[in-house]
């Protein structure tokens, strides 16, 4: 049985004083589930995309679920070490009831600390299926590996 | 239109198996029927399966190509694993279940539901005499 939560914007200005900064923005990313549009038809909807991050020898690879957006939504920018994805589309206001939303990937924002090891300049991204790939590949003496030196 | 499971904070996450008890789901009524968006991200089109049980509507999809991960591969990060999923819904009495159609489009499974012809208000114009 769903209960669309209308009621009372309980976790909007959630604060745990006692924790540190970080975890913090952890536990407000958690509660982020609450939409950000706070319109009056909108529950609980989940706002921000999930990632999964690993490492292989020659890259480093960041799988965003982002779906039912367009390649061209997606704002990518790197920061020195900081790699930020971000959505900012106008939703379409449509005078439709809604019933249960409990999904709204249509502005979210994402920071991603990069590694010393990658290679900027070769980093790439697709998106299909509503997946996000974002290639990261790591710096040619990275993947070489310390260089011998024979001794005569 | 009334979903079988919900809890927002159980039906997010995989369990064991790496199948995720429910994805999220926005249902958006209209006046011709019902339109449902279902999160499923990373799928192909023939892996879904839709059936319809009386007036249970369930979705299930499974993931056939499994993308391996080699042996010195490192998981840094794993906030989501979407291998499979199953959700259900009851249908109202007022959709027409044979004239269901599904479409895939960048990772959302969308799902129209149409009305049956009763049930679709009827517009009436009134002429001036």
């Amino acid at each position: 049985m769903i209960n669309i939560v209308k009621s009372d914007i309980m976790y909007k200005n959630f604060k745990l004083p006692f924790l540190h900064p970080e975890l913090e923005q952890a536990v407000q990313d958690f509660v982020k589930v609450w939409n950000v549009d706070n319109t009056k038809d909108s529950g609980w909807a989940w706002t921000r995309p999930l990632a999964n991050i690993e490492e292989s020898d020659t890259h480093f690879q960041i799988v965003l679920a982002a779906p039912g957006l367009q390649k061209n939504d997606f704002k990518m920018t790197l920061d020195k070490e900081v790699l930020t994805v971000s959505v900012d589309k106008e939703k379409l206001e449509t005078g439709n009831k809604k019933v249960v939303t409990e999904f709204s990937y249509h502005k979210f924002t994402r920071r991603f600390r990069i590694s010393p090891e990658v290679d900027q300049q070769g980093i790439h991204a697709s998106y299909e299926n509503g997946i996000l790939t974002i290639t990261l590949p790591k710096k040619e003496e990275v993947i070489r590996g310390p260089k011998t030196i024979n001794i005569n | 239109m009334r979903l079988i499971t919900y809890n927002p904070f159980l039906t997010r996450w995989a369990d064991d198996t790496g199948a995720a008890k429910s994805v999220s789901v926005n249902i958006v009524e209209k006046d011709n029927g019902f339109y449902v968006d279902l999160v499923s991200p990373g799928f192909d089109k023939s892996d879904f399966k839709i059936e319809l049980h009386k007036n249970q509507l369930t979705v299930s999809a499974e993931k056939k190509n499994e993308t391996e991960t080699k042996e010195n591969d490192k998981i840094w990060r794993r906030e989501y694993t979407l291998n499979a999923f199953k959700r259900s819904f009851h249908l109202p009495e007022t959709v027409e279940g044979d004239a269901i159609e599904a479409n895939y489009e960048q990772g959302i499974l969308k799902l129209y539901i149409p009305k049956k012809a009763e049930a679709i208000p009827a517009v009436k114009t009134i002429e001036i005499a």
